[in-house]
């Protein structure tokens, strides 16, 4: 295996290019930083300018501009051109600050290819073991299976067992809710369990039995909001709902599913902030599958609940189709809307 | 009588054969090669032997021809002399004798490793297969094609989808799966394959798993395979025939309600045995060893694969899907997981961005491995495109170069190399090709490379790969060639990301 060199190269700053380039970078990653997840657009702009510099400072290299050898670890800094040198070893920050008195900066190369001593250390670690399969106790079948499989990961997570974690895929979002609801109340010795989805990313730890939670609608008082968790995604839904909580087009995009988790969550978060400054809210929120927003919506709605107790009640609201229901549910919307809804166990305190 | 048979004709008949001939299946009946029948006519086995003897590939005087698998070969067991003190190798195997076959080395291609184990698996599988194409061509097949075709809509993991697999317009594989949350794994109702003359033995099952497993590990779950799991198949509307249907059909499984006969068939020539921990399913551990042998790997690779799972960088599962989705290719792969030891992170999606040194790094090694790949596919193809006489053909263009990574150096040596001229020079220098070329892929030259390249002279010609807007700096003497990828480094660039997001997405 090749080894990794990482060296500063010197490369003058009063070049027009330059200039332009060290500015652009700036702007772009400034612009990266506030892209949307899964946005990829202003980022690979970003990297494109990076890779610019870099060739620029190749070619300073190869004419024999001077260099010296860095640290090994990754950095974030794409040039030392200013007191940005935190984290560099003394006597290579001394060379950097004396390279800008002079005019000039400082830009990191890679050489991956190189004889030497190892800069990036090799990974060892444990080999994936195949997964367990998993068997439904007393041959429970469909959604009771499911509900089972759910509950037995929360209940292990709770237990402390190595490796353990929600994983929200493939779990319908009638169960999600009401298995996390079920496990986020009573208040007792909160676990933070953390989220992965099958994809591998995560998401951030969801609060269990973070807050007492009761059950009875009775003396609830509060602005009533009817929403469904995602627009476009149901229109038949329209007739029942104020509105969408979110945008299909923010959340429902080719992403890893821990940051679409995050994202719902962060959108959650701070249009709860405002609809609860005014006063208590009641959310019908009809629900839509996507088990990453439905986890990140209620970890937020958790959150505020607990942050703000008595602010929020939310009513989970599940499709049903009735047994006896002919065609599909928008030709009898109007005449018998109820029916294809049904409400789940309140998150309220 | 099939002992006499063989001991006429100087053989001694395998322990195996006997049995197949006394317990006799009826599914088998017509089919099975049997002295004492007219033998001007099959399943007579001197009519097997005569129609053999007069192709062109004679049988080896140690088969024993013992079952039809297409029109154009014969199943043939392998048996030892009659006078022989040990048994020859594979002695009781089954293999594949083909009358007409363009190239030897698909010629006796394993079916079983024991004759017993394949007659009693195509006797499974025939006994199977009218209830399985029944239930693949007259109710899954055109429930997908009114619910999801016919509307130009994509089915979710958990719809019972059909696959269809073809070669040259014949169909060698039918299969239908669903992921099933309530064993977080994949359940299959259908598996049909079949051996045509002109695809390779077990191609029809090899594809239809790999197909089977990246689609498995694609939607989530442990990777257990069930075929036991009911479903449920449910259309009303008109079938692209113009046939008005109504279906709402409940399967308890697939057929077999077991690993199907000609899987494991399949999984025993390769070592591997399917349902070994439950008869009706193919376990986490069975998925495993069953992808890494669908996913073609040349034998380097596959080392380097085997070493990468060991150590924990990624799992078999990811790097099979990754080869089979053609994310990275092989070589590109290869090269990666040989050179560099963020190939775990690469896997993953990619350092990220605002880690601007990993990232650098990451690209570098990616970028050397995309003009490896691209550089390796116009080695390899015979492409007639640009001369302007002849049509254009785009099957079996592959001329056979192989490569070689020299992991401490990020060297790599093509062998076998036939065109007349290297790709990608600049005019007027036109070096030709000599039979091996060692390669530099670099996305930048530093003076390290130019020396590594002038110490590599002595291996042969020596070429480093540049992108096709690389600025070079650096004095170059005439015995060190530079070759210009045509992408640019941002055009690079562009398809590694697209590379690290599906990396980042491919189970989402």
């Amino acid at each position: 295996m090749t080894v990794e060199r990482a060296i500063l190269v010197r490369i003058a700053m009063n070049s027009p290019l330059v200039e332009v380039l060290l500015r652009d970078i700036e702007g772009a990653r400034a612009r990266s930083v506030k892209s949307l997840p899964g946005e990829r657009d202003d980022i690979f702009r970003y990297e494109s300018l990076c890779a610019k510099l870099e060739s620029l400072a190749f070619r300073a290299l190869d004419e024999g501009a001077p260099w010296l050898e860095m640290p090994p670890g990754d950095r974030s800094n794409e040039f030392y051109a200013s007191d940005q040198s935190d984290g560099l070893e003394p006597h290579v920050a001394t060379t950097v600050a004396d390279w800008i008195a002079h005019g000039f900066i400082g830009v990191e190369l890679r050489l991956p290819f190189c004889a030497g001593k190892a800069v990036v250390d090799s990974p060892v670690s444990q080999p994936h073991v195949p997964a367990e399969v998993w068997k439904a106790p007393s041959g429970a079948e469909g959604t009771g299976a499911v509900t089972l499989r759910f509950r037995c990961q929360v209940e292990d997570v709770l237990k402390g067992s190595p490796g353990s974690a929600i994983r929200p895929s493939g779990v319908a979002n009638r169960i999600l809710t009401e298995t996390l609801r079920q496990f986020s109340s009573p208040q007792r010795d909160r676990l933070d369990a953390p989220v992965v989805y099958r994809d591998g990313s995560q998401g951030r730890p969801f609060p269990l039995r973070s807050l007492t939670m009761r059950t009875d609608l009775a003396g609830l008082t509060g602005s009533i909001i009817r929403v469904s968790l995602l627009s476009i995604r149901h229109p038949e839904m329209d007739a029942e709902v104020d509105g969408a909580w979110l945008r299909n087009v923010d959340v429902s995009r080719s992403r890893p599913e821990g940051e679409t988790d995050q994202r719902v969550e962060e959108i959650t978060r701070s249009q709860l902030r405002e609809l609860c400054a005014s006063g208590p809210v009641i959310l019908y929120m009809y629900q839509t599958g996507l088990g990453a927003a439905v986890m990140g919506f209620y970890r937020a709605a958790l959150l505020q609940m607990i942050s703000a107790p008595d602010s929020l009640t939310v009513i989970p609201m599940y499709y049903r189709k009735p047994p006896n229901a002919r065609g599909t549910p928008w030709e009898r919307l109007g005449t018998q809307q109820q029916p294809y809804y049904v409400g789940g166990t309140p998150w309220m305190t | 009588l099939i002992d006499k048979f063989c001991q006429h004709r100087g053989l001694r008949a395998p322990l195996g054969l006997v049995k197949v001939h006394s317990a006799r299946s009826p599914e088998l009946a017509a089919l099975l090669y049997r002295p004492g029948l007219h033998p001007q006519h099959p399943p007579s086995i001197e009519w097997a032997y005569d129609t053999i003897s007069k192709s062109s590939w004679p049988l080896v005087r140690n088969l024993i021809p013992v079952l039809p698998v297409d029109e154009q070969s014969f199943a043939c067991v392998v048996a030892s002399p009659a006078n022989a003190h040990k048994p020859v190798p594979g002695e009781g195997a089954v293999v594949r004798w083909h009358m007409g076959i363009g190239k030897s080395k698909y010629q006796a291609a394993l079916l079983d490793v024991s004759v017993e184990s394949y007659v009693m698996s195509v006797a499974q599988e025939l006994q199977a297969r009218p209830v399985g194409l029944r239930r693949m061509l007259d109710e899954i097949g055109p429930a997908y094609q009114i619910d999801y075709l016919a509307q130009s809509r994509r089915p979710r993991d958990y719809v019972v989808r059909p696959v269809r697999l073809a070669c040259q317009n014949v169909v060698v594989g039918l299969a239908a799966f669903a992921h099933d949350s309530v064993i977080d794994g994949m359940s299959v109702v259908a598996w049909q394959a079949c051996e045509v003359p002109h695809v390779a033995a077990h191609e029809g099952n090899r594809a239809l798993a790999a197909l089977m497993l990246c689609d498995a590990y694609q939607s989530g779950g442990t990777m257990e395979i069930r075929f036991d799991r009911p479903a449920r198949v449910q259309a009303s509307g008109k079938t692209r025939v113009g046939k008005n249907i109504k279906l709402d059909v409940c399967y308890p499984g697939h057929p077999e309600m077991s690993v199907p006969a000609s899987l494991r068939r399949y999984g025993r020539t390769r070592g591997i045995v399917l349902g070994g921990d439950d008869p009706a399913s193919i376990s986490p551990r069975e998925a495993r060893a069953l992808f890494l042998a669908v996913t073609p790997m040349p034998k380097g690779l596959a080392g380097r694969v085997q070493r990468a799972a060991d150590k924990g960088v990624s799992s078999p599962e990811q790097l099979c899907f990754t080869l089979l989705s053609q994310i990275w290719r092989e070589i590109e792969l290869d090269y990666m997981l040989a050179v560099s030891d963020r190939i775990g992170s690469i896997l993953r999606g990619g350092a990220a961005w605002t880690h601007r040194s990993a990232r650098q790094a990451e690209s570098h090694v990616c970028r050397s491995a995309l003009m490896a790949g691209m550089l390796f596919r116009c080695l390899d193809t015979r492409d007639h495109a640009t001369s302007g006489q002849e049509v254009r053909v785009l099957e079996d263009q592959r001329l056979g170069v192989t490569w070689d990574i020299s992991s401490e150096f990020g060297v790599i040596t093509f062998c076998g190399l036939s065109s007349a001229k290297l790709p990608w020079q600049a005019e007027p220098v036109s070096a030709r090709v000599e039979p091996s070329l060692t390669v530099l892929p670099r996305s930048y030259i530093c003076s390290e490379d130019l020396s590594l390249a002038r110490s590599l002279r002595n291996r042969g010609p020596v070429a480093i790969v540049v992108p096709f807007d690389f600025d070079l700096v650096l004095p170059l003497t005439d015995d060190i060639l530079i070759l210009r990828c045509p992408d640019r480094l941002s055009e690079l660039d562009r398809s590694i990301d697209a590379a690290l997001c599906k990396s980042r997405t491919m189970r989402a």
